[in-house]
């Protein structure tokens, strides 16, 4: 899994010019960043494999076309 | 029956047939608003005096015989981050950027086009980043059922003000449940439309891109008569859908029978509290006996749905907060400071992964689920609504895990864009409400709207109002 550590993202918060970032929020925000991209990954070994060539704006699009019938 | 107690169409009908006047309706929520708000804090802004404005043209346009809107003199309240270019919204801080918070809302100028008054702006969650309805620069928002009891949030004031019968209706926004949360707590109905139903035009961002307006009201017909004046495209919102908006109040006495309530076998009834569970079974029942067919529902991969939901919000939040909050940290909680700086971890990717992503989960599990059933039966709050002390957790090491237990049934559904609509369903052991949870296909929400209002025909949850203890 792809773990982000709180040394990692106090770097990025440093690269960033986020200065009040400490340890301790550093690791709150490790903890959340790490639980959103593992998610992203499992989501991508769930699916069929190939590249990931869906367009993100078509979201709207595939709402649109499984949308509910008129009753 | 007292006239805070009538509905919003109850009260609308009342206006143009002369029964009522505006004023008199006006006069009712503000008295209202007076004896509740210094317990359960609802309101950011009381707007009294524009609203008695308002509601004095409104009595001259009935007397006059002018065409009149379907809310034509109906006192609303909304989240305080929907602009108007003649004020600026607090958004939930004191100390936002001068520029954030102006602007002009879309969704406001349908209302306001529709002959509704805006009687006040509603307290809400800091930016609009927090379940719990706590709010360190404008006051905790509290529970109208019991005050030492959370609202919930976001959109905090939303379920306070509409419960404790302060106005007609309201609207809120919902990016992880922060509609459904708060009206699942107060005992109200929440709507959190699909997303592209409602304009986003003139409302604050949080994840433009998982965002959307949502719905307060205490009766499925009023849900009805709201989405349906501010749905449908609006040229100022890309991401507005140009499908037809159909008539939502037309059709929501046709009953469920033959109708497939879907109940979920894996993930959303997994650490479901019992008391919560009695009102849920209590619920089903209800509905069978109105026709209904019970059927279970194995939902695919349901565990990810909020984590993938949070890489795209978090992403955006910090995009969005960023500049300012490198200059101004001071001026976030330490919640909202760490939840908006959570995105600046998250790889640029991961986060394209979870938008490409999107739609192939979204089609994977509606053919899965709507080949089934014909909406999802589900819990909002898994939990009975805790207390505020419980959930005053800042931004300790705890701060995930409580967040996760109260979205854990919400936030799936704003990473899908699905429609779900909280409905009351009683009372838990602690005497707060609790609710169900209705899930359908992309713009799905007549239907909705007509399961909500076949088991508040018989169940009539959404009557309970709250009284103001000593």
């Amino acid at each position: 899994m792809n773990r982000i550590d709180s040394k990692a993202v106090l770097a990025l918060a440093r690269a960033q010019g986020h200065a009040w970032v400490d340890e301790a929020a550093a690791q709150r925000i490790a903890a959340g960043a790490t639980a959103a991209v593992a998610a992203v990954e499992a989501s991508l070994r769930q699916g069929e494999a190939g590249l990931l060539i869906e367009d993100s704006a078509g979201f709207l699009a595939t709402l649109e076309q499984l949308a509910e019938p008129t009753r | 029956m007292s006239l805070e107690n009538w509905t919003l169409v109850e009260v609308a009908d009342a206006i143009r047939a002369r029964r009522v006047t505006s004023r008199e309706v006006v006069e009712t929520c503000l008295a209202r608003i007076g004896a509740w708000q210094p317990r359960i804090n609802a309101f950011a802004a009381v707007l009294a005096d524009s609203a008695r404005a308002a509601a004095d043209r409104a009595d001259a346009a009935v007397a006059a015989g002018v065409p009149l809107g379907p809310l034509h003199g109906v006192p609303l309240a909304h989240k305080d981050m929907f602009f108007r270019a003649s004020r600026r919204s607090t958004l939930g801080s004191r100390n936002a950027p001068p520029a954030w918070g102006a602007g002009e809302s879309s969704l406001l100028g349908r209302l306001d086009a529709a002959g509704a008054i805006e009687i006040g702006t509603l307290n809400m969650c800091e930016f609009a980043l927090g379940p719990t309805g706590h709010n360190a620069w404008l006051g905790d928002c509290r529970n109208p059922w019991h005050t030492d009891h959370i609202a919930c949030g976001s959109s905090s004031g939303g379920g306070t003000a509409i419960a404790a019968r302060l106005a007609y209706g309201g609207f809120g926004s919902d990016t992880g449940g922060s509609v459904r949360l708060p009206a699942s707590a107060c005992g109200v109905l929440g709507l959190k439309p699909t997303n592209g139903r409602v304009t986003l035009a003139g409302m604050m961002p949080l994840s433009p891109s998982v965002d959307i307006p949502g719905i307060f009201a205490r009766s499925a017909r009023d849900v009805a008569r709201l989405l349906g004046i501010v749905a449908g495209r609006d040229a100022r919102d890309p991401r507005s859908s140009g499908l037809p908006v159909p008539d939502y109040e037309a059709g929501i006495e046709r009953g469920i029978a033959g109708l497939r309530i879907g109940v979920p076998q894996n993930y959303f009834l997994e650490n479901v509290e019992s008391d919560v569970v009695a009102r849920l079974d209590d619920s089903l029942r209800a509905l069978a006996a109105l026709g209904a067919e019970v059927v279970p529902v194995t939902v695919p991969a349901p565990e990810h749905l909020t984590e993938l939901s949070r890489a795209l919000v978090y992403a955006e939040a910090a995009a969005i907060h960023g500049p300012w909050l490198r200059e101004h940290s001071a001026k976030y909680s330490p919640q909202v400071r760490m939840r908006a700086a959570t995105g600046l971890s998250i790889p640029a990717a991961a986060y394209q992964q979870a938008q490409q992503l999107r739609p192939r989960i979204l089609r994977r599990f509606v053919d899965a689920v709507f080949s089934t059933c014909d909406v999802l039966h589900l819990p909002t709050l898994a939990i009975p609504v805790p207390t505020l002390a419980e959930t005053d957790v800042g931004g300790s090491a705890t701060m995930w895990e409580k967040i996760a237990v109260l979205v854990r049934c919400t936030a799936p559904f704003n990473y899908l864009g699905l429609p779900a609509l909280s409905v009351p369903c009683g009372f838990t052991d602690n005497g707060l409400p609790t609710s169900f949870q209705l899930v359908g296909r992309p713009f799905a929400e007549a239907t909705l709207l007509r399961v909500a209002h076949a088991h508040d025909g018989v169940m009539g949850s959404s009557r309970r109002a709250p009284s103001l203890r000593p």
